[in-house]
């Protein structure tokens, strides 16, 4: 009886102290894989591809060992075991999808070539891209399915460090699922829109910062772009005075309606008073069909920060007629010397010579495929470049991101619009200096939070020795002060107690958009001088976070922004 | 650099090369004419009609302004009043207490719907009117005034609360959290101690029984 029970007690000490080994082993190397992971990471968003593939190696060696680790019938047999049992099988789960992950999904991630992603001789391969297209959809795949799969495992009852190591990974690995189901969608999208499936064509609208609207700038000139099988080339140039005034006006949606009244169907340089990208982008089609009779798949908008950016990548561009643009000159030169320089017709004339000098570079310098798209990336989270599809279930695929420009129906987090839109007629834009402070409040019995917003405009413009390009109508009286009207949009279900400019309650008009209240305010700015808006805002119902985030209407000169967040209500 | 964004920059990236970089003329402004047909708006963006309470905060049984600016010269304009209710206690009233000890604010229903919630007023030759309003709700009053000519449309809002504001319900965190800590803590306590208990006797038990 002695001898045997002796006899198990040493079988189950033996087989306790094996799978405390296996264990020790499978928690060195999931560290060891952890920490690969993250340098992959950074490996692959620094571009240095031939260390990523000796560090996603040895990855896999770690993955791999630690899946065996943990795969044995010690092991096994371990997980049948009380309270143990389900610590061990968590720990099987989580090496299993690690290696699942450096297997299946890393690989086909650095196999993506990102200079697939950028033209070469005039043309995008699109059969490179649908390659690009399959392999993220094997990615894709494989991360979906182990997402579900970890989803299974319950939390319940772990040991604090593999309850921890478990919610690690699947907050990992939902970011990862985000990005891989963007990309898979975003991969799939590009042939047709670069034209694989027929000729598309598109609008590229130029926004004119110096003038603003909501979105950024008027619509100043466009640029019909045509794709056919990853080639594209640009068509009819023009400017949107060229589009004339419609009467009767394009339908408008009734909200912009109630707030601007028909000007944005009226005239293409009015499309943008909403800050609704789709909506605008919609106006101006129809505007173009209207007056040219030709249909457009899309409306592309940029502006001149982004070809700062851009010129960066590509370096000077000679235009004739002018100084050679570069990064650093281009904004000033666009948006305020060729008012300053040139008459009207010579304008029109040298805006188009830019235009051709720099596509022209795009096309033929050899640019370095990351830098170009980390240009594109800080263009598209700065909101200076826009895209709208005419085709709906296309238009879907971009669902709310930056570069669709939609305002969202609801808010993840409270966000506050303040869109700039110029009342005087005049190209002033350029010299304001905007700010913005966002502090969040008090937390309300009603299930609201208080919001402070305060904004100032600062102008810097001079009090004489302007063109009258750049005066323009002078809507203010004094030519040279910024007419600007503030639209504070609020977080969705939330209103606007009270408004002052300079300390003093101002009459304000609102309205709402999307489920947002919506307040206008006309501050007007003499050069040199400032003038601040302060508005008290509430969110919706049941916002208890202490969170809240700006959206701002970009502009030639970058907001200076701060948000004060606080704790949340719960807490 | 998020992957996403690399798809959709290409997306663009194309086309945004070839950017009319051109800020563009000056749009086309109505000529004035020497007909009486009436002339459309210029293009810029006029300010907008506007609907301002005072003050915009009240305790209950005070009376505000309505001032509106900017409407039609001489125009009727409608106004429509709609209530979001605060859950702010109402005057002089304890909150409810639920049957899971939280509370709940009561809105004074009595009150209810004797102030109108649909009015209309007339407009000055300058587009400019006031109006003055005594709610008879609690909670967040928003004001539409549309004009019935101009079609211009503006809001605003206005909070009433109770006639005597109570303070702020203080946070007190999770009422369950500690005592179901402390109390399980304790359990378990009592459970180690018994079951020790028990091996003790039994290991007494038996050492007697070998002796």
């Amino acid at each position: 009886m002695l001898l045997a029970g002796l006899v198990v007690g040493s079988l189950l000490a033996l087989t306790g102290g094996w799978v405390g080994f296996r264990g020790w082993q499978a928690r060195a190397h999931l560290l060891n894989a952890a920490g690969l992971a993250r340098e992959l990471s950074a490996q692959v968003v620094g571009g240095d591809t031939a260390r990523a593939q000796r560090t996603l190696a040895a990855l896999q060696e770690q993955s791999g060992a630690a899946r065996r680790a943990t795969d044995d019938p010690g092991w096994a047999l371990g997980r049948r075991v009380p309270f143990a049992g389900d610590d061990l099988g968590a720990v099987r789960r989580i090496a299993v999808a690690v290696d699942d992950l450096a297997r299946d999904a890393f690989p086909a991630l650095l196999r993506a070539d990102l200079s697939s992603l950028v033209p070469s001789g005039g043309r995008l391969d699109v059969g490179r891209l649908r390659t690009v297209s399959a392999d993220l959809d094997g990615v894709n795949r494989t991360v979906q399915q182990t997402r579900r799969d970890l989803a299974t495992v319950s939390g319940d009852g772990l040991v604090a460090q593999v309850r921890q190591a478990l919610v690690d990974l699947r907050g990992e690995i939902d970011r990862l699922a985000t990005l891989t189901t963007a990309a898979d969608q975003g991969a799939r999208l590009l042939p047709p829109l670069l034209g694989a499936d027929g000729p598309r064509r598109y609008l590229l609208v130029s926004q004119n910062l110096a003038e603003l609207r909501s979105t950024g700038g008027m619509f100043g000139a466009y640029a019909v772009i045509e794709a056919e099988n990853g080639r594209v080339k640009m068509g009819r140039q023009g400017s949107s005075a060229s589009l004339g005034r419609f009467d009767p006006p394009v339908k408008v949606p009734a909200e912009a309606r109630a707030l601007w009244g028909d000007l944005p169907g009226m005239y293409p340089a009015d499309v943008n008073l909403t800050p609704h990208f789709p909506t605008a982008a919609a106006l101006y089609r129809e505007m173009f069909r209207r007056k040219t009779g030709s249909t457009v798949d899309g409306v592309l908008a940029v502006d001149p920060v982004v070809l700062s950016y851009l010129l960066k990548a590509t370096g000077p561009v000679v235009v004739p007629g002018g100084v050679p643009l570069s990064s650093d000159n281009v904004v000033r030169t666009l948006l305020n010397e060729a008012y300053q320089r040139l008459e009207p017709r010579e304008q029109d004339t040298y805006f188009a010579a830019a235009a051709a000098a720099v596509f022209d570079a795009f096309f033929t310098k050899n640019v370095d495929p990351k830098v170009l798209l980390s240009v594109f990336d800080r263009a598209i989270t700065e909101r200076r470049i826009l895209f709208w599809s005419a085709r709906p279930e296309e238009q879907r695929t971009f669902g709310e991101s930056r570069l669709a420009g939609a305002l969202p129906e609801k808010d993840t987090v409270p966000v506050v619009g303040v869109f700039l839109n110029d009342g005087s007629g005049a190209k002033l834009g350029y010299y304001l200096r905007p700010a913005a402070t966002l502090t969040v409040g008090e937390c309300r019995p009603d299930g609201r939070r208080e919001l402070r917003l305060r904004v100032t405009l600062r102008s810097t413009a001079p009090k004489s020795g302007l063109s009258e390009s750049v005066l323009g109508l002078g809507m203010a009286g004094d030519p040279y002060t910024v007419r600007t009207l503030v639209s504070v949009f609020t977080p969705t279900g939330g209103a606007v107690l009270d408004a002052r400019l300079d300390g003093t309650e101002t009459a304000v008009g609102g309205g709402s958009e999307r489920g947002r209240h919506v307040t206008t305010a006309n501050v007007e700015v003499r050069p040199g001088a400032s003038r601040t808006l302060e508005l008290t805002v509430l969110t919706g119902k049941k916002t208890g976070t202490g969170e809240a985030e700006l959206w701002l209407t970009p502009t030639a000169t970058p907001w200076t922004t701060q948000v004060d967040t606080a704790p949340s209500c719960d807490q | 650099m998020r992957l996403s964004r690399i798809i959709m920059a290409l997306t663009v990236g194309l086309a945004v090369v070839a950017v009319p970089t051109a800020a563009g003329a000056a749009q086309p402004q109505p000529t004035p004419g020497v007909t009486d047909t009436p002339q459309p708006p210029p293009y810029t963006p006029q300010l907008p009609a506007s609907l301002t309470v005072q003050p915009s905060s009240i305790d209950l049984g005070d009376t505000v302004n309505l001032i509106g600016e900017r409407f039609g010269p001489r125009e009727t304009v409608d106004i429509v009043v709609t209530v979001t209710p605060l859950a702010a206690p109402a005057a002089n009233q304890a909150p409810a207490r639920r049957s899971d000890g939280t509370t709940v604010a009561m809105a004074p229903v009595a009150y209810q719907a004797s102030a109108p919630l649909r009015f209309t007023a007339r407009t000055n030759g300058d587009g400019t009117f006031t109006r003055r309003y005594k709610p008879s709700v609690t909670g967040l009053l928003t004001f539409t005034a549309t004009g019935r000519d101009s079609e211009r449309t503006a809001t605003a809002q206005l909070q009433v609360r109770g006639q005597a504001q109570p303070p702020a319900l203080p946070v007190t965190g999770d009422s369950l959290g500690t005592p179901m800590k402390i109390g399980g803590g304790l359990a378990g306590a009592g459970a180690v101690l018994l079951l020790l208990t028990f091996a003790w006797r039994r290991r007494q038990r038996l050492g007697a029984g070998s002796h």
